[in-house]
C-alpha cells in the first residue's frame, strides 16, 4: 500500500518530464529517499531496515533504519533510472517497490508478520559429541613443534589453555583433569598437561557440566566441565627436572618429578635436595588450615634449645641448610567409582642458626639487660604416609583420609652468655596417627554432611643444658649446674558433626550437631644436678596429669540480605564436661559449665563508593586445657614455667569496623578500621625476673585481663602526570595486661605504631620501580612510667625490568641504619626462557653487598630482643629448568 | 595447588574477577532486584579470536561471545557470564552460591562486560565492572558511520555484503546479511540493515565469526540489575579502566603478592596493550 505525494509531476508533467530526462543523464545524481514506515493505526514504527538496490542488481547500494516515529531519510547516489526499496524487518512483512531514481517521500504502512528465521548451526571439526561428553581426535590438531598435550590442548576448538598452565573449556576453567579417568594430581594437573608428550595420548574428552561429587550430580549444578586423557599406550612415563649449582660455598639444589601412567594404576615421584637455603618442609606442612583437628594434630612444644624466633625475610638470605625431600603419590582405581590414592614423604633436614640477642627485661622497679650469642643445630626427620579411600556413587559419597607420621627432631645449641658457654640439646620424637571421614548422604529430601575425625598424637621430648641459669630457690640452694628435663605427652581426640541446611526465602540457616571428645596426658620429670654432679629432685618439678573433655555442640548460623544492607549471625553453644586427676598431688579437677559464641556481622554500602562493614563477636570459650601442668617445666636453661591453673573459661568481646572509599574513576582508595579485643581469664600471670634475665613463670587465681586496639588505615593515589601510585599505610596498636611482674601488681602497656609510604613508579612499560618505607616505633610502659622506646627504620627498593621478550630481570633492595651503621641488600635475579623449549635459565645473585648480619627487633609484654641473625654470604646461583 | 610464579598472580587476578563476577550474577537469593528489559527470541553465538597483546601474536585468546535478541533489546556478553549468571540465580542459598563460587576452580569468565542496544532509542548501554565498581554509560547506535560496499560474498550458506567503518580507532570490516534483518552485531557494532556475519579489523587483531544462530527455546529474559552503578560517560570509564590497569601493581602489591609474582604481573599488564576499542572516538 504506497501513497505517493508528487504533486508537482501531476501539475506541471512536461516540464518535469524534461527536467527529469536531463537530471536522469547526470552521472552520479544525488537524490534522497525519505519517508516513514507505520503501522495501520498511523504510529510510527522504529528500527525498520529500509535498502535501496539497483533494478536487477543484488547488492544493496544503501540503506536506513528508521528512527522511533518511523521516518527516514537515505540520500542515494545511483545512476540508472530506476531503484527497488526494500523494507525489511523481523516482525513485520517485508515489501518491496520500485520508484523512479528521484528524489522521494513514501510513507509505509506496515503488516505484522511472524518470521521464522532458521536457525544455523556451524558443524565443528573432528569433534564426537556423546550426550554431555565431547571426544577430540588427536590427530587432527596436532602440529610439527608440538610436544607436551598442552599444546594441543591450545588448539582445540573451546578450551584455553591459561599461560600459567591453567585449563579452561569455554571460558571457565575445568574442575577435574583425569588421565584415563583417574585424578591423581589434584589439581595440580600443569605438572601432567606440560610434562604429558602428547604421542603418548590418542583423545581428549571434555565432560561437560562434570560434578564430581555424583550424589550432587542431580542436586548442585555445575557449569565446569572436566577434560579426561585417553592415553594411546598402557605406560606413560614422562616427568621435569630442575638442578642448580652455585658459589661459594658449593651450592647445589635439585628436584626431580617422574610422573608415569598406565590403566589402572599411576605414580608421581619427587625427588628434591638443597643447601640454598630453600625451605621444602614449607611444601610439605599443611598446618595452616583450621580445622579443628588440625589445630589438635600440632603438639605443644615445652622444652627447647634457647634459639632467635625466624626473621621476617626470605629463608634464602640466612637459613644455612642441607634438605632431602622424597615424595611418592599413586592412584589405584579398584573400580569405576572405587579409588585408593597412596602418598609417601620422607624429609631428612638439616640446618644450622646463628645470632647475637639483647634481651631487654624490665620491671616496674629494673631494667634488666642480657646479651648472647646463640648457635643451634637442628636435625629433623619425618616419615608421613597417607592413605585416602574414595567412593563416589550416585547414592552416596565417601572420602576417608588415614594418616600416620613419625618424626625424629633433635637439636644441639650453645649459647654464649655472660662468658659461660651454655650447652643444650633436645630430643623431640613423636608419632601421629588421624582419620578423617567424609560422607554425603540422603535423607528424605534434604542432603546431610557427616564428618568424623579422630586423633592420636604422643610425644617425649627431652631437654638437657647445662649449666642452667635458673634463680629458684631450689636450683640456688643445691648448686643446680645441670637439668635433665622430659615431657611426654599422649592425646586421643575425636570431633563428629552431621550438618543440614535449610532455606526460607531470603533465609538460609545451617544447621550443625556434633561432639567432640579429648584425652589428654601429661608426664613430666625433672633430672638435676649440681656442680659435683649430685642428683637432686623435688616434687614440684614432677607432673602426672590426665584430663578428659566432652563437648557436644550445636552451631547455626543464618544471613539475610535486603538491598544494600547484608546481615548475617552466627552462634554456637555446647556444654563442657572437663575433669582432670593430678597424681602428683592426688587431686581431682571437674568443670562443667555452658559455653557459647556469637558473632553478628553487617555490611552496609552506602552508596558504590563508600561502604561500611562492622562485626561484633562475644564468647565464653573453654581455656586450652593441654597446657596446663602444675609441676615446674624447665623449659629453657633459663626458664622455668609452671601452668599451674585451673580448669577455666575466657569471655572474649570482639569489635571491628571497617569504612572504605574506593574511587576507581579517579583511582584513589582509602579504608579506615577499628579493632577492639578484650578478654577476661579467671586467673593471671605471675613472672619471676632474676637479675641474670632467666624467669620464672606461675598462675596465680586472680582474674586477670588484656585487651587489644589497633587502628589502621591505609590511601593510595594513582598520579597519572607522574605514572605513579603513592601510598600511604599507618597502623597503631595498643596492648594493655595486667600481670605480677616481681610480685608487684604491674599494668603493661605497649604501643606499636608503623607508618609504610609507597611509591610505585612505573619508569616504562617494560620497567616498574616500587619503593617502600618502613617506620617502627615501639614503646612499653609500666605502671604508666615509659619502660622502653625503640625505633627501626628500613627502606626497600624492587626494580622489575622486562627489556626483550623472554627476558626478565629483577633487583630487591633494602636499607636501614642501626647503631650509626648503614646495612645494604641486594638480590639480583635474570631469568630467560628459552623459546619453544620451555627451558628456563635463571641467574641469581644473592646478598651482593656481602651483609653479615641481619637485625630485627622483637617484643612482648615486658621484653624486648634484639637479633642480629648471620646471613648466608653472597652467592651466584646458576639454575636450569626442563621437561622430559 | 599450581606452583608456577604466573599462576599466583593469576589467582589474585582470578579472586579478583570472580568476585567480581559473583557479585554481578548472584541472584533473587541476594535479594538483588532484576528489570525484565525483554524476552530472549533469538541467541547468536560469536567466535571472537583476539590478539590483547600486538606485540606478540603467538598470545591469542578465544572465546564464545552471545548475542541475545528480543523485540526491542539485544544483550550481548559472554557465553561463560551467561551461564554462571543463569546457574547462580537457580540457586536457593548463600551456602551454595558461595560453595560454587568457592570451588578451586571456580568458573571465571573472562570478559565481564554487559553491552545492551536499544533498537527504538538508538542507544548502546554497556555495564562494565572495573574492580569493586560496577560502570554504566551510553553512546548512540549510530555512531557507526559504515560505508557499503559492493562485494559480495557468501559465510555460513548466509548471502553476505561487505561493510566498513572506523570505530575505536580501528578500521572495520562487517560482512552483514540483510536476510536476516537484525540491526546488530557483536560487540557494540550495529547500524547495518541485516546481522553481522563477520567482523574483523583490517590488523586482524579482533575477528568474530557467527558460530551459531538459534531461535531461543527457553523462557528467559534480557534484564538489567537495579543497582549502584556509576553512571559514567564512556570517558570517564575509560579512563577509570585505565588507571586500574596502570595501577595494578599496586594492587597486587596490597594483595601481597610476592617480588616474583610482581615481577610476572608487570609482564603481563604490559601484554594487555591492544583493546577492541583503543581511544574514545
Amino acid at each position: 500500500m504506497i501513497k505517493t505525494h508528487n504533486k508537482i509531476l501531476k501539475k506541471y508533467p512536461l516540464l518535469l518530464t524534461m527536467v527529469l530526462l536531463l537530471l536522469t543523464n547526470r552521472i552520479d545524481a544525488q537524490v534522497t529517499i525519505s519517508g516513514k514506515t507505520i503501522a495501520e493505526d498511523g504510529s510510527g514504527i522504529g528500527a525498520i531496515h529500509v535498502l535501496v538496490y539497483q533494478q536487477g542488481g543484488t547488492s544493496i547500494k544503501s540503506f536506513g533504519i528508521t528512527k522511533p516515529d518511523g521516518s527516514f531519510s537515505i540520500n542515494v547516489n545511483l545512476h540508472g533510472d530506476s531503484l527497488l526499496i526494500k523494507i525489511s524487518s523481523i516482525n513485520y512483512q517485508n515489501q518491496t517497490i520500485v520508484i523512479r531514481n528521484e528524489t522521494h517521500d513514501t510513507t509505509f504502512v506496515l503488516k505484522p508478520d511472524v518470521k521464522q528465521l532458521e536457525g544455523v548451526t556451524v558443524a565443528t571439526n573432528p569433534i564426537a559429541k556423546y550426550g554431555d561428553t565431547l571426544s577430540y581426535l588427536l590427530k587432527p590438531f596436532v602440529r610439527e613443534n608440538d610436544r607436551s598435550i598442552e599444546d594441543v590442548l591450545r588448539r582445540m576448538p573451546g578450551i584455553t589453555v591459561e599461560p600459567n598452565g591453567q585449563i579452561l573449556y569455554q571460558d571457565i576453567p575445568i574442575n577435574k583433569f583425569y588421565i584415563e579417568g583417574m585424578d591423581i594430581t589434584g589439581g595440580n594437573y600443569g605438572l601432567v598437561s606440560r610434562n604429558l608428550p602428547q604421542e603418548s595420548v590418542s583423545a581428549v574428552e571434555i565432560f561437560e557440566n562434570h560434578q564430581p561429587v555424583r550424589i550432587l550430580q542431580d542436586v548442585q549444578f555445575s557449569s565446569q566441565a572436566a577434560l579426561n586423557l585417553k592415553l594411546k599406550r598402557k605406560v606413560a612415563a614422562t616427568g621435569s627436572a630442575s638442578a642448580s649449582i652455585g658459589a661459594a660455598p658449593f651450592l647445589w639444589q635439585f628436584n626431580c618429578t617422574p610422573l608415569i601412567f598406565s590403566k589402572k594404576n599411576q605414580f608421581i615421584v619427587s625427588v628434591q635436595g638443597n643447601n640454598t637455603g630453600t625451605d621444602l618442609l614449607q611444601q610439605t606442612l599443611n598446618f595452616d588450615s583450621e580445622t579443628a583437628m588440625e589445630k589438635e594434630a600440632v603438639p605443644e612444644k615445652l622444652v627447647d634449645v634457647t634459639k632467635p624466633a625466624s626473621p621476617e625475610i626470605a629463608t634464602t638470605r640466612y637459613l644455612d641448610n642441607r634438605t632431602w625431600l622424597l615424595n611418592l603419590n599413586s592412584l589405584h582405581y579398584l573400580s569405576s567409582d572405587f579409588q585408593i590414592k597412596t602418598s609417601l614423604s620422607l624429609t631428612d633436614d638439616n640446618r644450622h642458626s646463628g645470632a647475637s640477642e639483647t634481651m631487654t627485661l624490665f620491671t616496674a622497679t629494673d631494667t634488666i639487660e642480657t646479651k648472647s650469642f646463640l648457635r643451634s643445630n637442628q636435625r629433623g626427620k619425618r616419615l608421613m604416609a597417607k592413605v585416602f579411600v574414595n567412593q563416589n556413587t550416585k547414592a552416596s559419597y565417601t572420602n576417608n583420609e588415614m594418616c600416620f607420621s613419625i618424626e625424629d627432631n633433635r637439636a644441639e645449641g650453645i649459647s654464649v652468655y655472660n662468658q659461660q658457654t651454655i650447652a643444650q640439646s633436645v630430643n623431640n620424637p613423636s608419632l601421629r596417627l588421624s582419620n578423617g571421614f567424609r560422607s554425603i548422604k540422603s535423607v528424605g529430601s534434604r542432603l546431610v554432611h557427616l564428618n568424623s575425625d579422630v586423633l592420636y598424637i604422643s610425644g617425649n621430648q627431652a631437654l638437657g643444658a647445662r649449666p642452667v641459669v635458673i634463680a629458684d630457690s631450689f636450683f640456688v640452694a643445691n648448686k643446680i649446674d645441670s637439668v635433665n628435663q622430659s615431657v611426654k605427652t599422649n592425646r586421643f581426640y575425636t570431633n563428629n558433626s552431621a550438618k543440614m541446611s535449610f532455606t526460607f526465602n531470603h533465609l538460609t540457616i545451617n544447621n550443625e550437631f556434633g561432639f567432640s571428645y579429648k584425652s589428654n596426658s601429661l608426664v613430666a620429670d625433672l633430672l638435676t644436678f649440681s656442680v659435683n654432679r649430685q642428683q637432686y629432685s623435688d616434687s614440684s618439678f614432677i607432673n602426672n596429669l590426665v584430663s578428659h573433655s566432652f563437648v557436644p555442640v550445636y552451631r547455626t548460623d543464618a544471613s539475610l540480605k535486603k538491598e544494600r544492607l547484608t546481615l548475617s549471625a552466627s552462634g554456637r553453644i555446647g556444654y563442657s564436661i572437663v575433669s582432670m586427676n593430678n597424681s602428683i598431688a592426688n587431686s581431682k579437677a571437674n568443670y562443667r559449665d555452658f559455653l557459647h559464641e556469637e558473632n553478628f556481622t553487617l555490611l552496609y554500602k552506602i552508596s558504590p563508593l563508600w561502604q561500611l562493614r562492622m562485626s561484633a563477636g562475644y564468647s565464653k570459650t573453654l581455656e586450652n586445657i593441654n597446657t596446663i601442668f602444675p609441676g615446674y617445666i624447665v623449659s629453657s636453661y633459663r626458664h622455668l614455667e609452671s601452668e599451674n591453673r585451673p580448669i577455666s573459661h575466657v569471655i572474649r568481646l570482639k569489635l571491628h569496623s571497617y569504612i572504605s572509599y574506593r574511587n576507581s574513576m579517579k583511582a584513589f582508595f582509602n579504608s579506615v578500621s577499628y579493632t577492639l579485643l578484650h578478654s577476661n581469664f579467671d586467673y593471671s600471670f605471675s613472672d619471676q625476673i632474676s637479675s641474670q634475665g632467666s624467669t620464672i613463670s606461675r598462675i596465680t587465681n586472680s582474674p586477670g585481663h588484656s585487651s587489644y586496639h589497633n587502628i589502621s588505615g591505609y590511601s593510595s593515589k594513582y598520579l597519572r602526570w607522574l605514572r605513579s601510585t603513592v601510598s600511604l599505610k599507618a597502623n597503631a596498636t595498643l596492648i594493655k595486661k595486667t600481670l605480677l611482674l616481681n610480685q608487684q601488681n604491674t599494668d603493661v602497656i605497649n604501643r606499636f605504631i608503623t607508618l609504610n609510604p609507597g611509591l610505585m613508579f612505573q619508569v616504562a612499560g617494560w620497567m616498574n620501580v616500587d619503593y617502600t618505607g618502613s617506620f617502627a616505633w615501639f614503646n612499653s610502659f609500666l605502671n604508666k612510667n615509659a619502660g622502653t622506646s625503640m625505633s627501626m627504620f628500613k627502606q626497600y627498593l624492587n626494580v622489575i625490568l622486562f627489556p626483550l621478550k623472554n627476558h626478565s630481570l629483577s633487583l630487591n633492595s633494602e636499607y636501614y641504619v642501626y647503631e650509626n651503621q648503614s646495612y645494604y641488600f641486594s638480590d639480583v635475579s635474570y631469568q630467560y626462557t628459552i623459546p619453544k623449549t620451555r627451558t628456563d635459565i635463571i641467574v641469581t645473585a644473592r646478598n651482593i653487598f656481602n651483609s653479615d648480619s641481619y637485625t630485627s627487633i622483637n617484643s612482648n609484654t615486658y621484653y624486648t630482643w634484639i637479633y642480629k641473625y648471620d646471613l648466608r654470604p653472597f652467592e651466584l646461583l646458576v639454575s636450569i629448568k626442563l621437561y622430559f | 595447588m599450581i606452583k608456577n610464579k604466573q599462576s599466583i598472580l593469576t589467582m589474585v587476578l582470578q579472586l579478583l574477577l570472580v568476585a567480581t563476577s559473583y557479585q554481578s550474577t548472584n541472584a533473587q537469593l541476594l535479594d538483588r532486584k532484576f528489570l525484565q528489559l525483554d524476552k530472549i527470541k533469538y541467541q547468536i553465538e560469536y567466535e571472537q579470536i583476539a590478539y590483547p597483546d600486538s606485540t606478540d601474536l603467538d598470545f591469542v585468546r578465544g572465546g564464545i561471545m552471545l548475542l541475545n535478541i528480543g523485540d526491542s533489546i539485544s544483550l550481548y556478553l559472554g557465553r561463560s557470564l551467561f551461564v554462571v549468571d543463569t546457574l547462580t540465580r537457580k540457586m536457593k542459598s548463600l551456602q551454595e552460591v558461595a560453595e560454587f563460587a568457592n570451588q578451586p576452580n571456580s568458573p571465571r569468565p573472562g570478559s565481564l562486560y554487559r553491552i545492551y542496544k536499544n533498537y527504538r532509542n538508538r542507544e548502546i548501554t554497556s555495564i562494565e565492572p572495573v574492580i569493586t565498581d560496577t560502570y554504566k554509560y551510553s553512546e548512540p547506535s549510530d555512531a557507526f558511520n559504515w560505508t557499503i560496499e559492493e562485494a559480495t560474498d557468501t559465510i555460513r550458506n548466509y548471502k553476505v555484503q561487505k561493510a566498513t567503518c572506523r570505530f575505536g580507532g580501528r578500521d572495520w570490516v562487517a560482512w552483514f546479511c540483510a536476510d536476516i534483518p537484525f540491526n546488530d552485531g557483536p560487540y557494540k557494532f550495529c547500524g547495518l540493515p541485516g546481522l553481522i556475519v563477520k567482523l574483523n579489523d583490517t590488523r586482524d587483531y579482533y575477528t568474530y565469526t557467527l558460530k551459531r544462530f538459534n531461535t531461543f527455546k527457553g523462557n528467559l529474559f534480557i534484564d538489567i540489575e537495579q543497582k549502584n552503578y556509576i553512571e559514567s560517560t564512556k570517558e570517564e570509564f575509560f579512563e577509570a579502566r585505565r588507571l586500574l590497569l596502570e595501577n595494578s601493581l599496586t594492587i597486587l602489591k596490597e594483595a601481597g603478592a610476592a617480588s616474583n609474582t610482581m615481577q610476572t604481573a608487570a609482564r603481563n599488564i604490559a601484554k594487555k596493550n591492544n583493546p577492541i576499542e583503543l581511544n574514545v572516538d
